[in-house]
C-alpha cells in the first residue's frame, strides 16, 4: 500500500482586486500522486506550476476542493486525535528558505527539539540525547546545539531544518525547494546526505524542483507537472519526453563551456 | 570600443568585537567591454561585497580600506559610477523595485538620473522594454511589482539598465531565484546585449553551469581573494587551485558521464 496519495486532487484559490468580483484560479486539476514506503520521488516543474500547493495538501496544511488525500489509505481529513498526530510525525517537511523556517530567537537545539516536544514523549533529557545525535546526523557538531540561527550559514541552518524533520523518526520528508538558495558545493553535501540517510533509515522522500541535474542524482522516478497537472513521468530523467519535460531538460545548464 | 572596469587593490573591512576583520583582502579584477567576466566562488566568500564595494554603497558596518575603481585608466568615485557607468541587476528583483511606483516611474527616475529625460522618454521606455524581451511592452509600462512575476521584473532591471546607457553591468546572481527555464531566458538576453552593445558584464555567480554557458574569463574568489583567474575553458579543464577544483567537481558530479567527457 502506498504510504501516501493523492487522488484526483484539485484545488483553486480565489483573487482579484477588493471591490471587484473574486475570480477563481485553478492551480491544480485532477492530480494523481503516489508515494511508496522507502521511494524517492522527483516532482518536476517550472514555477508557479503548482509544485508547491501540491506539497501543502499533502501535509494537511491546506485541503483539496476536490478530490482527497490519503495517509496509509485513510482520508487524512477523516483522521482525528491520535491518528492525526501520527500522521504529522510521519510526514515531514524541508522548505527553500531555512532563514524563514526557524525561530530567530530559538537555539539550534530548541528548534530541533521543537517537534520532538511536540510529537514524542521523550523527557527533557532524552530529548537532549537526542538532539544531538541528530546534529550529528546531519553532519553538524554537538555545540552548534547553543547557537542561534543569525551565527549560521544558510548551508548550517538548511542542515539544521533537515534534522529537524527527522527528529520524530518520519516516514516521508518533503523536500521543496530545499537546496536551491545553496551554492552548488552545499547542494551535492546534502544531496549525499540525503541518500545516506535514505539508505540508513529508509526515509520516502518527495523531492521539488525544476532542476533536473538534481532530481537526476536522488530520484528513484520522476514527474513533470505543467498548469497544475501531472503530465509526464518515468523511471528516470531521460525517460520524459513531454514538451514541458522537453522545455526543462533544454534548460539545463551546459556541463562544460559552450562559447568558442 | 575596449572600455575597461579595472579594481585595484579592493580592501573591505568590518570590525567584530572591537577588531578588524579584513572581508576582502586585496582584489584586482578587470572587466572589458563586450565580454562576461565571472566572479565565481562559494557562499560567504565575499563576491557581492565586492560588487557593492564597487560603487561604494557598503551595508553599514562594513568599510572600504583602501582600493580604486578605474574606468579606462581613470580613477571614478563611487556616485560616477552607480547608474551612470556600471548598472546593477541584483538577485532578488522584487526587493530592487518600489512596491508603491510603477514600471513607468522606474524607467523614468533611470532617464532622469542619467540625464536624458525627455519628450520621447516613453518610447525609448518601450524599446527598451521591447528590448530586453517583455511581450507587450505598453501594457507593462503601468503595472506595479507586485503584478509581475520574478522573471519579469528582472527583465525590467535588465531594461533599466539598457535605458541608463551605462557601458558596464554588475550582475549579482542574476538567475538564482529562478526558474531553469527563466534563467535560460535571462543569460540569452545578457548574452544579447553584450554582443549587441558592447557591454561589460561583471556576472557574479555561484554556480558553474551557468559560468560554462555565459563567461568568457572567470575569477575564482574564496575568503576574500581571487586565488585563480583564466579563461573559462582553462577553469573547467585544468582548474589549478583547490576552490576551483572543488567548485569545478561539485558541478561536473551533476551531469552523467558522457555529458562530462
Amino acid at each position: 500500500m502506498s504510504l501516501i496519495a493523492a487522488e484526483a486532487v484539485g484545488k483553486s484559490y480565489r483573487s482579484g482586486a477588493w471591490l471587484a468580483a473574486p475570480e477563481p484560479k485553478t492551480v491544480l486539476r485532477d492530480v494523481d500522486l503516489a508515494i511508496a514506503p522507502g521511494e524517492c520521488v522527483g516532482l518536476l516543474g517550472r514555477s508557479g506550476c503548482g509544485k508547491s500547493t501540491l506539497a501543502r495538501l499533502l501535509l494537511g496544511l491546506e485541503k483539496p476542493d476536490a478530490g482527497r488525500i490519503t495517509f496509509r489509505g485513510r482520508d487524512i481529513a477523516g483522521i482525528g486525535g491520535e491518528g492525526r498526530r501520527d500522521f504529522r510525525r510521519a510526514v515531514q517537511l524541508v522548505f527553500q528558505d531555512s532563514i524563514g523556517a526557524v525561530d530567530p530567537r530559538h537555539t539550534v537545539e530548541r528548534t530541533v527539539g521543537e517537534p520532538l516536544r511536540h510529537l514524542t514523549d521523550l523527557d527533557h533529557l532524552a530529548r537532549k540525547a537526542r538532539v544531538a545525535e541528530l546534529l550529528m546526523l546531519v553532519g553538524l557538531d554537538r555545540r552548534d546545539g547553543e547557537k542561534l540561527p543569525g551565527q549560521m550559514s544558510g548551508g548550517q541552518l538548511q542542515r539544521v531544518c533537515i534534522a529537524r524533520a527527522l527528529a520524530p523518526k518520519p516516514e516521508l520528508i518533503i523536500l521543496d525547494e530545499a537546496v536551491s538558495n545553496l551554492d552548488l558545493v552545499l547542494q551535492l553535501q546534502i544531496l549525499d546526505l540525503l541518500s545516506q540517510l535514505r539508505r540508513q533509515l529508509g526515509t520516502a522522500f518527495l523531492f521539488i524542483t525544476h532542476d533536473l541535474r538534481l532530481a537526476r542524482r536522488l530520484c528513484d522516478r520522476v514527474l513533470v507537472m505543467e498548469e497544475g497537472r501531472i503530465v509526464d513521468a518515468a523511471k528516470t530523467v531521460a525517460g520524459l519526453h513531454h514538451p514541458a519535460s522537453r522545455a526543462l531538460a533544454a534548460a539545463v545548464l551546459p556541463a562544460l563551456p559552450t562559447s568558442p | 570600443m575596449g572600455r575597461m572596469l579595472t579594481i585595484e587593490g579592493l580592501r573591505l573591512a568590518t570590525r567584530r568585537h572591537g577588531a578588524p576583520v579584513e572581508l576582502v583582502r586585496g582584489l584586482d579584477l578587470s572587466v572589458s567591454a563586450g565580454a562576461v567576466t565571472a566572479l565565481v566562488g562559494a557562499s560567504g566568500c565575499g563576491k557581492s561585497l565586492t560588487c557593492l564595494g564597487i560603487q561604494d554603497c557598503l551595508p553599514s558596518g562594513v568599510t572600504r580600506l583602501a582600493g580604486r575603481v578605474a574606468v579606462d585608466g581613470q580613477v571614478k568615485a563611487g556616485l560616477e559610477l552607480r547608474g551612470r557607468l556600471v548598472a546593477t541587476v541584483m538577485q532578488n528583483p522584487r526587493s530592487a523595485f518600489n512596491p508603491v511606483l510603477s514600471m513607468r516611474a522606474h524607467a523614468l527616475e533611470t532617464l532622469k538620473a542619467a540625464g536624458r529625460q525627455g519628450p520621447d522618454s516613453d518610447k525609448r521606455i518601450l524599446a527598451a522594454f521591447a528590448e530586453a524581451g517583455l511581450d507587450e511592452p505598453a501594457r507593462i509600462l503601468a503595472l506595479y511589482p507586485f503584478q509581475m512575476s520574478g522573471g519579469m521584473l528582472q527583465r525590467v532591471m535588465i531594461a533599466l539598465a539598457l535605458l541608463s546607457e551605462a557601458p558596464f553591468l554588475i550582475a549579482d546572481e542574476p538567475t538564482t531565484d529562478l526558474d531553469l527555464v527563466l534563467q535560460a531566458h535571462v543569460l540569452d538576453l545578457i548574452e544579447r546585449l553584450v554582443a549587441r552593445h558592447g557591454l561589460g558584464v561583471l556576472l557574479i555567480t555561484h554556480d558553474m553551469g551557468v559560468v560554462a554557458r555565459a563567461a568568457r574569463t572567470v575569477a575564482v574568489m574564496e575568503s576574500g581573494q581571487i586565488v585563480e583567474r583564466g579563461d573559462v575553458h582553462d577553469i573547467f579543464t585544468e582548474p589549478r587551485h583547490a576552490a576551483t577544483q572543488a567548485l569545478v567537481a561539485a558541478h561536473l558530479a551533476l551531469y552523467p558521464e558522457e555529458q562530462v567527457a
